[in-house]
């Protein structure tokens, strides 16, 4: 092999393995897939003011956040939970209709005086720690945070060496 | 065979992609299984001013099923829910319907298109739904006599799937009530 042929296949190594490594947002464990499809309906959108099913039956104490306060924390909120029925897409930022249920659940039970923590806890407590875009830093969501640097640190030494080789080779 | 240490991580990392994009939602547990139902107290389709409470049917194993006009797997598990009926009484067994995202006029035309008599309840603004983590229709939770949560079923269920959990639930509510 010649000199720049391995060059050239050193550094497509290094790029595929970058490629793989490369950090992706809400790449956490196997997302399912959605189960039906939305918008054949005319029901009322959510209401803000729909009792929340998690303090049914229950006394809540009234959060003394301001409104705007609570819209504002509730869309940061809705940035780090995932649509159930969208592939990678926040709360936030998906149009479905349960995405705008949950918007409003998350509002809800910020007036009710839920902090941001709880309110995230409640989410995971429904659906599990899938629902959270970004995973917990501890079990099998420990994978994703440390899976990619050990590939990337692997990739370089890899091409660390073989540049070597092809160096003292020639 | 410098090339197989890449080659094999890259392998194995396909392999992981390929299985986390073919799991089956169906075979995903809830993360309720194991825990207290979360409660409701939701208006009925038909007299909007009556409500249903999950608390009112304490000591009964209840079949949850979240449900809509436009989902045609609901169309297809439409038969089995009214084979519940028709087995076991609303005393022992006790299913109740919960519309999903969906106008009440669409649930009844539906209702008297496919037949049927259980309780059926409204979701304003999906508050149940999202309690119960859902993801889409159809979804049944089948509810011990003790409260808690024994399987969740995505899709739409089969005789057998719903006539083996309740059976084994009621056997569980029998020997709870033997203690």
């Amino acid at each position: 092999m010649t000199r720049r042929a391995r060059s050239a296949q050193v550094l497509l190594t290094a790029g595929l393995l970058l490629a793989v490594a490369a950090p992706s947002p809400g790449a956490g464990a196997g997302a399912p897939a959605p189960q039906s499809v939305e918008g054949a309906f005319d029901a009322p959108a959510p209401a803000d003011t729909a009792g929340s099913g998690a303090l049914a039956g229950g006394a809540a104490a009234a959060s003394a956040l301001p409104e705007v306060k609570i819209q504002e924390t509730a869309a940061q909120i809705g940035t780090r939970l995932r649509c159930p029925l969208c592939r990678n897409q926040s709360v936030t930022e998906s149009p479905s209709r349960i995405a705008r249920g949950m918007q409003a659940e998350i509002r809800q039970l910020l007036r009710e005086g839920m902090t941001p923590d709880e309110v995230e806890a409640y989410f995971v407590d429904a659906y599990g720690p899938w629902i959270l875009l970004n995973p917990p830093a501890d079990g099998m969501g420990l994978v994703v945070y440390v899976v990619p640097p050990l590939i990337f640190l692997g990739g370089g030494l890899f091409l660390f060496l073989r540049l070597r080789a092809a160096r003292s080779a020639a | 065979m410098v090339w197989l240490g890449p080659v094999a991580v890259l392998v194995s990392l396909l392999l992981l992609l390929r299985w986390g994009l073919t799991r089956d939602v169906q075979t995903l547990p809830s993360a309720l299984v194991g825990k207290p139902a979360p409660q409701f107290n939701l208006a009925t389709l038909y007299v909007p001013a009556d409500s249903l409470a999950l608390a009112d049917l304490e000591g009964r194993v209840t079949l949850v099923n979240f449900w809509a006009s436009w989902c045609i797997p609901c169309v297809h598990e439409h038969p089995v829910l009214t084979h519940v009926t028709e087995t076991w009484g609303q005393d022992s067994v006790a299913l109740v319907g919960i519309l999903f995202q969906d106008s009440p006029e669409n649930g009844k035309r539906f209702m008297e298109q496919y037949g049927g008599d259980w309780p059926l309840l409204t979701d304003n603004g999906s508050t149940t739904a999202i309690s119960y983590g859902m993801y889409g229709v159809p979804e049944t939770f089948f509810i011990g006599a003790d409260g808690v949560v024994a399987r969740r079923h995505a899709g739409a269920v089969t005789w057998d799937l719903v006539e083996s959990t309740v059976d084994s639930l009621l056997r569980a509510r029998r020997d709870l009530g033997s203690q």
